[in-house]
């Protein structure tokens, strides 16, 4: 079940509905003019050395698969958004009628934009010229992923990424406390035996919370919290404190807990454990990251598709 | 049928907001802060207020200084960063995206104040608008999305740091001009209806996201605020400051420095002498005295005037939540003020008349004490053996060998090879001479009123979004993406600090309650750690308070720190304080000593100032570096928690005068220190042996040996860099006006 739910299976199914009506409309001519990716080898070297020079060191065979793939992935977006024409958009046609004009014999003779535009890419310029590029293959990419970015996704696919990734969500665990302070300005070096004398007047004496509290003066921290993360705890007493209060049972009292301000007799009310909360929720933040991620994967997906498409040939052997 | 509409929808206005008023004022109730968003009260709220830690003023990938930089984040980023929940990708010194960065302890409130001038040229450059326009192609957009710049294209290290340099200052020499000739980019001149649109989407992006990552539950796990930093630096001096709203309801576009114009440049396409140009006291001419370039530097006045009209007015609010628009400005680095006599860095410029001085003192209520470019407290240089109107040793505390806030931001070649002496200083580029200067003020040209009355905060100025992370130690990522990716690498870059907090005394973590306490100034600042400082001031406290619950007692019968005396109850009653500081044990330094600081002015108009430790051991004074070994470890001992009451007994009531306190912790190794350790094995603890170790770096890792060059500085070299620095706390003083 969980498989024919995947988005990816949804948009394999879109991406497979399109490619027939295309080959429906073009009949049988995809595959006889299917297009060649050439890459030549300096470009994986180029960006193999890179990595050497960033890290120090040469890539593991992963890695260097991992960049290889990125090189031959850029290549094919670059070429996607050829075919999808993305060079005649106003900003790139600008770019390319400003390359074209670099080389040009005669650059002041009157020619219009597209004119020019399409000598640069008669003449290839569009290859190495790094602002074409980067605009043609971030505009093949934006494109792919902008509809996904767009969904609503259906409540059904909330409810499945919300359970498999129910961590990113969780709320941290809590702790409800009362406490007494045993103040160390006040008592200096007395601290420890008056707090060993409260906690056993306490305990003898069976007094409750709302009674202890009144042992000794609220200084510093409110004497009654309510149930709060690690996170309000560390910040109210600093960070031993949270780490000792771990070990303390509830329904009792504890301590000394040493704390910035001196030491504390505990009582634990309760703790609650890292929850997930309900989605309705956190509705919002859940879509954000899902509609992003189904977005990661159908590019991804995409690119598979298209290098499918493509024949890539790298040229020219590899440097020793 | 429009007619009737209009009626329905002006009659469910006015219900909404009659409700809306009724349930504002039902829970203002009991309150000790005005209520102006519709929101629960936090479960942990504490009328005798809590510590929260946060931030003032950080940027982000929306900064035109950090994307040319390769910064590439948003405010969403930063907010998500500080509260633990995503790490942070930086680029690395070749401009890859590659180190990856997370806060060691979440903060608790923050808020992202990108620089504002080029919100409407960003928001082209990064395509807000979507629609991919011809601007994308500019000089500017190339400029502010590093040149199209792609990491394995061009040779790595300083040629990409020197092409974002080179952007730059092509990039702000439309305001380094005198400020009535300040413009857009030509991007913007040239398309002003985009302009103005990509502005807005941008500045409506900055509140989304603010709004997205703020707590509006009862848990109050985090708080946002919305802001901006108005970046106004005619000349290469200094007027930046941040703008910080109090809830959604801000004002529509943002008061930038060109609002500052004294006049507006009506032909900014023309060049020359009377359009857009350097004026011929940029690069080092001395500039002329304040009076003069109050004729030509823009007007601050105008920019608290119109976010007067704009917000507190009323006249020009985005249609938030809240019930209405407020606002405070906090100036920072005084130091780098450009304020070399007689020129006054120009936050702090006599106002020109009390009115104006009277807008000041309302709108600026704080100060940024401390940030990644350095202190500015106070200075003491021990090259010189002497200060900046002082002799306190302790102001010899991460220092910058510059006057001007460009050579700090690593634009212009450094100045002062052999540093610059305090005399060079004007007294207020640093903010106890401003304090002192405005209790003068007060006395002699208003009437009383104090127009520097302000309280402190700490940040970061970081910008690589790492909101809230101030680690001093060898993972401190810089501050300025590529450009300081290896954070020793330059002089102007091992000078920076790892940033510090601005830490408010408030009730609850929710947006009314911060902003009450930063604008009556119940705040301190830290230069890093997450030290707890509590200060009280009163008459004739009792001299035992530190043996007993004395938070009660400070707000009953005194005030906390960035309150002022109440009228002296009898000719015998004596200023007393109470100031108690408890260590930040997650770190585990601990303090050394507690000191207050008080400036007066006295009859003749002169103005003094005394440093007294009251709790705590003496240390060493202009020479941490003594109390560390060779392996940074502290020498001697120091204290968890310290408490002194402490009575000024030479208080002459008819001197105006003001108390703050500073908090030492006992000595570590800077964060730079650590660094030139681990990473290429050199300890600038040990002068001589770091030199030698240096000069073998130099035959066997050259590579590393140009970025370590600064390592073995110590606090005798031309450019200073401490070895050892004591961290710190600085509060809000306590005024008493005669």
């Amino acid at each position: 079940m969980s498989v024919i739910k995947s988005p990816a299976l949804h948009f394999l199914f879109i991406g497979g509905l399109i490619f027939t009506v295309y080959v429906l409309k073009n009949g049988n001519e995809p595959w006889d003019e299917r297009t060649q990716i050439v890459i030549p080898r300096y470009r994986i070297d180029l960006a193999l050395n890179e990595f050497a020079g960033k890290v120090g060191r040469q890539p593991t065979p992963e890695e260097e698969s991992n960049v290889i793939e990125t090189v031959v992935n850029q290549e094919v977006l670059f070429q996607y958004a050829l075919d999808l024409g993305l060079h005649r958009e106003k900003v790139t046609e600008e770019r390319l009628a400003q390359i074209a004009s670099f080389v040009e014999e005669n650059p002041h003779e009157p020619k219009t934009k597209s004119e020019r535009a399409q000598e640069a890419l008669d003449l290839g310029l569009h290859h190495g010229d790094m602002v074409v590029r980067r605009i043609l293959i971030d505009g093949s990419s934006r494109l792919i992923r902008a509809p996904v970015l767009l969904r609503i996704p259906d409540e059904e696919m909330m409810e499945a990424y919300y359970r498999e990734n129910q961590d990113a969500f969780r709320l941290p665990a809590e702790t409800r406390i009362t406490h007494v302070l045993v103040n160390s300005l006040k008592y200096g070096d007395g601290t420890e035996s008056r707090a060993d004398e409260l906690l056993n007047k306490i305990r003898t004496e069976n007094i409750s919370p709302d009674e202890a509290v009144k042992l000794e003066g609220g200084a510093f921290v409110s004497p009654s919290l309510p149930s709060l993360p690690d996170k309000e705890i560390d910040r109210l007493f600093g960070h031993r404190f949270v780490k000792n209060l771990a070990l303390a049972p509830e329904g009792e009292w504890s301590g000394p807990i040493p704390s910035r301000y001196g030491l504390h007799l505990v009582y634990v009310h309760g703790r609650k454990e890292p929850a997930v909360p309900p989605l309705e929720d956190v509705r919002a933040k859940v879509r954000r990251r899902l509609i992003h991620k189904l977005a990661d994967e159908w590019l991804a997906l995409r690119l598979q598709q298209l290098r499918q498409e493509y024949d890539v040939i790298i040229e020219g052997a590899p440097s020793s | 049928m429009w007619n009737h509409s209009r009626f329905i929808h002006r009659i469910i206005t006015t219900a909404l907001l009659v409700l809306f008023s009724t349930g504002m004022a039902a829970a203002q109730e009991s309150l000790p802060f005005e209520v102006t968003e519709d929101r629960p009260r936090c479960d942990n709220y504490d009328p005798l207020k809590q510590p929260f830690f946060g931030v003032t003023h950080l940027h982000t990938g929306l900064s035109f200084d950090a994307s040319i930089r390769f910064v590439e984040t948003t405010p969403r980023d930063a907010y998500r960063f500080a509260k633990g929940e995503q790490s942070q990708t930086l680029p690395d010194p070749s401009g890859f995206q590659t180190r990856e960065v997370t806060i060691d302890r979440p903060i608790d409130w923050g808020a992202v104040t990108d620089h504002s001038e080029l919100f409407g040229e960003i928001g082209i450059c990064k395509d807000f608008l979507g629609i991919n326009a011809p601007g994308l192609l500019s000089m500017e957009c190339r400029m502010l999305n590093g040149f199209y710049w792609s990491p394995d294209t061009l040779p790595v290290n300083d040629f990409q740091r020197n092409l974002a340099s080179a952007a730059f200052q092509m990039l702000t020499v439309m305001s380094m001009g005198p400020s009535s000739k300040n413009t857009r980019m030509p991007l913007c001149v040239n398309n002003p209806e985009e302009c103005d649109s990509a502005e807005l989407a941008l500045w409506e992006e900055m509140q989304a996201a603010a709004e997205e990552e703020y707590d509006r539950t009862a848990d109050c796990s985090f708080t946002t605020f919305i802001g901006y930093e108005n970046t106004s630096t005619p000349s290469g001096t200094n007027w930046h400051r941040n703008v910080i709203f109090r809830n959604d309801r801000v004002v529509k576009t943002p008061v930038t420095a060109i609002d500052m114009a004294v006049e507006r440049n009506e032909s900014p396409t023309t060049g020359g002498p009377d359009g857009v140009g350097v004026p011929p006291n940029y690069f080092g001419i001395p500039l002329p005295p304040p009076d003069e370039t109050l004729l030509t530097h823009p007007l601050p006045e105008k920019f608290w005037a119109k976010l007067q009209r704009d917000c507190l007015d009323g006249e020009n609010v985005t249609d938030g939540s809240a019930a209405k628009c407020d606002l405070i400005i906090i100036p920072h680095n005084s130091n780098i003020g450009g304020g070399q006599p007689p020129f006054i860095p120009p936050q702090w410029f006599d106002p020109p008349d009390l009115e104006i001085a009277k807008q000041k003192a309302k709108m600026e209520p704080l100060v940024e004490i401390y940030q990644c470019k350095g202190s500015s407290e106070c200075r003491y240089d021990p090259r010189f053996k002497e200060g900046v109107q002082t002799t306190d040793e302790f102001c010899n505390f991460e220092l910058l060998d510059t006057l001007t806030i460009l050579s700090a931001s690593g634009v212009v070649s450094e100045e002062g090879a052999g540093g610059i002496p305090p005399s060079d200083f004007n007294p207020r580029s640093y903010v106890r001479n401003i304090w002192k200067d405005g209790l003068q003020l007060a006395q002699e040209k208003y009437g009383g009123l104090n127009p520097f009355k302000a309280g402190v905060v700490a940040s970061s100025d970081s910008h690589n979004t790492t909101m809230g992370w101030h680690p001093e130690n060898a993972e401190w990522p810089g501050h300025l993406g590529i450009d300081d990716a290896i954070p020793v690498r330059a002089k102007n870059t091992i000078q920076n600090s790892s940033g510090g907090h601005s830490v408010v005394w408030a009730e609850e973590n929710s947006r009314d309650s911060i902003f009450e306490a930063l604008k009556r100034k119940e705040t301190y600042g830290t230069s890093g750690t997450r030290i707890v400082v509590r200060f009280f001031g009163g008459w004739d406290f009792p001299a035992d308070l530190c043996s007993t619950d004395f938070v009660p007692v400070g707000y009953a019968e005194g005030v906390p720190m960035g309150g002022d005396f109440p009228p002296r109850p009898s000719q015998e009653s004596v200023p007393r304080f109470v100031a108690a500081a408890w260590m930040d044990d997650f770190i585990g330094t601990p303090l050394e000593q507690i000191q207050i600081i008080k400036g007066w002015v006295d009859s003749e108009g002169n103005t003094h100032e005394k440093v007294i430790r009251v709790a705590g051991t003496k240390g060493s004074p202009n020479n941490p570096q003594k109390e560390v070994d060779a392996g940074c470890g502290l020498k001697g001992g120091g204290f968890e928690s310290l408490c002194a009451v402490w009575e000024d007994t030479d208080f002459d009531p008819s001197e105006g005068a003001f108390y703050y306190a500073r908090v030492l912790e006992r000595p570590v190794c800077r964060y730079s220190t650590l660094y030139c350790m681990e990473k290429y094995g050199l300890n600038p603890l040990m002068p001589e042996r770091c030199r030698q170790d240096l000069a073998q770096l130099e035959q066997d890792r050259p590579e590393d040996a140009v970025n370590a060059e600064f390592c073995c500085n110590n606090q005798t070299s031309a450019a200073i860099v401490q070895p050892a620095i004591q961290e710190r706390a600085w509060t809000s003083p306590i005024w008493y006006e005669p």
